[in-house]
């Protein structure tokens, strides 16, 4: 067959399956400016930014047009420019416009379009932004209506990609805006504070809640001790902001960068996901043994565990105790430094980390096992902060004696990771020909479902492996149906896993992949491989853990039902 | 709060498969039922129909026909369209609000009885002024004939 082509302002542009012009013309580089278009999200076609100009002289928006070999489309022309303009003038004028002090001046695609069509002011006299209250009720999340230009990207992200729908359109035309129902504020929703509503807002009305100024006045308190720990996806986000490709292994870097911080003793989650991968693992054959309901679902993504808690109460008991590696760092970190006056600060991809560390059940003998989340977002704003130039950072390695870590460890940062790291306990064998058989079993790979076979001795293990909450809710429907039989069941609550995570710079599917990448490079760089391996492990149980393991390292949330 | 009977709705649902497809319908049902929609009642079917709350609400807040205040026994349309409105049917409503003893901003009025509404046009232009109780249209209407309407609506309601 033929290649087909259509032709944009006059360039021969080919094309296969894209779904519309406008993701044609980006293949194509050209960049056709759209607020409402999500290449992962449903077609929209309501903000008007992406019209072109056809060969009539009729314009039609790129989001919503179907490529057709010879198609001709303009996509500047002097009506589509003029077009555009106005647009962004209509939009500017219902905007409460206060980009000095606005969260995410920088990365605001408005912001960036009235810059590049030259929007120099509107001829509206009144703004009529929303008046609607700003929502500062999630620990996650805040948002701001009088900044939205209602895109409808969070609502078709909450309602599509997660199933929750905790916010949607009401009322309509001027007096329009996006809420929850019935008044109520996010807390009182079925929000999870995943924060992919925050990834997709083109503007400032939903944004991460910030606590960088909490984290400089501990750090300049001498007094206190401030220990830090990153996660794994952490090291993936960061090397992107600073002008470099983004699956540059930048882990040495970022630890050096946490110490001219001001940062006192750093650590890297990987040690803890070692634990977890230990504690979880046993668990789950524990539970093969004894013939527990099965399939156990994972327990590291508190999205996750919100989501649970609100759509399928009942499946909590099959949810495994692990803590979450953050949670479990946290645990070492006070047994470590016990009597010293330690804020004990993750630096996570994740905004629902935020509500994770602030939950009852995270504190044990009346200290809160974190006392601070910051995201990957929140760090590279610091790091900007203090003028560190990163890209020429020398490498440096975490704090003795918690410093150590294996690759089972790093690959929790993408989907599928987790599940990989206990495959990897289970069948206990580091050769590089059985690592390679794990690594091609069916649980890589960014798709949103995955399922496969293993075997493990005379085991034989089904398992699945789901990211992005409405992929869960499939899996969990073919599971109560009786369709599909799993006995482990992996759930990551972000769109490709924590390097996809609300706190992690936005980021497109390309880009996403190369983050992947990015993690199993730094697999690929540990000369450890399974977590039986980690050397620190001994030191943990032996040293640290006072024979409190089980106590210090499981969090018992109030559905897991009755504990010894 | 008036008390939600689920069973009511329940059947309501049943009437319509629980098809998300069609739920103006089964909203408009609910209405007809409590005169507007009770949030206990949106929450429910929400959940039964596998639809968000805020996805119900949205829907409810999007059309001016869904109210989610209470509404008095008897609804007063009030039409201000262009031909009632050349024939004065803004004294009309006037004398509604005082007859009543309610204001623009209340849903009902405080026995309970009425409610007001204004509506843009009843396509019954030749009958100006028009007002709709329920299901009645009052044709040609004045500030007296109001007043006497709203007399006879309290002796037969009370």
């Amino acid at each position: 067959m033929a290649e087909k082509k259509m032709i944009i302002d006059g360039v021969e542009c080919p094309f296969t399956d894209e779904r519309n012009v406008l993701e044609v013309a980006k293949n194509n580089g050209i960049d056709i400016p759209s607020l409402c278009y999500c290449e992962n999200l449903s077609i929209y076609g309501g903000c008007r930014m992406c019209l072109v100009e056809n060969e009539r002289g009729a314009m039609d928006a790129a989001c919503s047009m179907q490529p057709r070999d010879g198609l001709v489309v303009y996509t500047h022309s002097e009506k589509v420019l003029e077009s555009r303009r106005t647009t962004l003038q209509l939009l500017m004028s219902s905007h409460r416009a206060e980009c000095l002090t606005c969260e995410q001046s920088g990365k605001c695609k408005l912001q960036e379009y009235a810059h590049r069509y030259n929007v120099e002011e509107t001829p509206y006299s009144e703004n009529t932004y929303s008046r609607e209250r700003l929502d500062v009720s999630s620990p996650c999340i805040t948002r701001d209506p009088s900044k939205c230009i209602l895109c409808g990207l969070c609502v078709r992200m909450c309602a599509e990609v997660q199933n929750i729908g905790a916010i949607d359109f009401t009322n309509r035309g001027k007096r329009a805006f996006v809420a929850p129902g019935f008044g109520k504020m996010l807390s009182e929703t079925h929000c999870v504070g995943c924060g992919q509503c925050a990834a997709v807002c083109p503007t400032g009305a939903i944004t991460i809640n910030r606590q960088i100024p909490q984290m400089w006045d501990m750090i300049n308190d001498k007094s206190k001790r401030v220990v830090v720990q990153y996660a794994p996806s952490v090291r993936t986000g960061i090397a992107e902001e600073f002008g470099m490709p983004a699956d540059t292994p930048v882990t040495g870097k970022l630890v050096t960068a946490l110490r001219r911080l001001g940062v006192d003793v750093v650590y890297d989650t990987n040690l803890s996901a070692d634990l977890t991968i230990l504690e979880e693992a046993t668990e789950f054959l524990e539970k093969v043994k004894t013939g527990a309901k099965l399939p156990m679902f994972t327990s590291c993504c508190p999205g996750w565990i919100q989501h649970v808690e609100h759509a399928h109460p009942n499946l909590m008991p099959q949810v495994s105790t692990a803590g979450s590696p953050m949670e479990m760092f946290g645990a070492v970190i006070r047994q470590q430094f016990k009597d010293e006056d330690v804020y004990s600060v993750a630096i996570m991809p994740c905004t629902a980390k935020k509500f994770e560390a602030k939950r009852p059940e995270l504190e044990k003998d009346g200290k809160r096992l974190v006392d601070l989340v910051l995201t990957t977002d929140e760090l590279i704003r610091m790091i900007k902060a203090a003028g560190i130039d990163f890209a020429n950072l020398p490498d440096s390695e975490p704090d003795d004696p918690l410093g150590d870590y294996t690759g089972a460890g790093v690959i929790f940062g993408v989907t599928g990771g987790v599940t990989e790291a206990v495959i990897r306990y289970v069948l206990n064998d580091a050769s590089p020909n059985t690592l390679q058989t794990i690594a091609e079993c069916g649980v890589r790979g960014l798709d949103g479902i995955k399922a496969f076979e293993i075997s493990a001795g005379d085991l034989k293990l089904r398992i699945a492996v789901a990211n992005g909450l409405g992929n869960a809710d499939k899996l969990i429907a073919k599971v109560e149906s009786g369709e599909e039989y799993f006995d482990f069941i992996e759930v990551m609550a972000c769109p490709n896993g924590c390097i996809g995570g609300g706190g992690q710079p936005p980021a497109s599917n390309a880009r996403k992949a190369e983050r992947c990448k990015a993690i199993f490079k730094a697999d690929e760089a540990c000369e450890l491989k399974i977590p039986q391996q980690n050397p620190a492990m001994k030191y943990i149980y032996d040293e640290l853990m006072e024979g409190r393991a089980h106590e210090l390292l499981h969090i018992h949330y109030p559905l897991h039902g009755h504990h010894e | 709060m008036e008390q939600i009977d689920f069973k009511v709705i329940d059947g309501i649902l049943e009437k319509y498969d629980c098809d998300s497809s069609k739920i103006i319908a089964i909203m408009q049902d609910v209405q007809e039922k409590y005169r507007y929609l009770p949030q206990p009642a949106l929450s429910y079917i929400a959940e039964k129909v596998g639809m968000s709350e805020s996805k119900l609400f949205g829907v409810a807040t999007f059309y001016g026909n869904f109210s989610l205040d209470a509404k008095g026994k008897y609804v007063l349309k009030v039409c201000r369209g262009t031909a009632c409105h050349v024939r004065k049917s803004g004294t009309v409503l006037q004398a509604l609000y005082e007859a009543t003893g309610m204001n623009e901003k209340q849903s009902s009025s405080d026995d309970g009885l009425f409610s007001i509404e204004i509506v843009s046009c009843l396509g019954a232009c030749g009958l100006s002024p028009v007002v709709m109780v329920n299901d009645t249209v009052h044709a040609q209407m004045t500030p007296d004939k109001a007043k006497e309407l709203i007399e006879e609506l309290r002796a037969e309601g009370a």
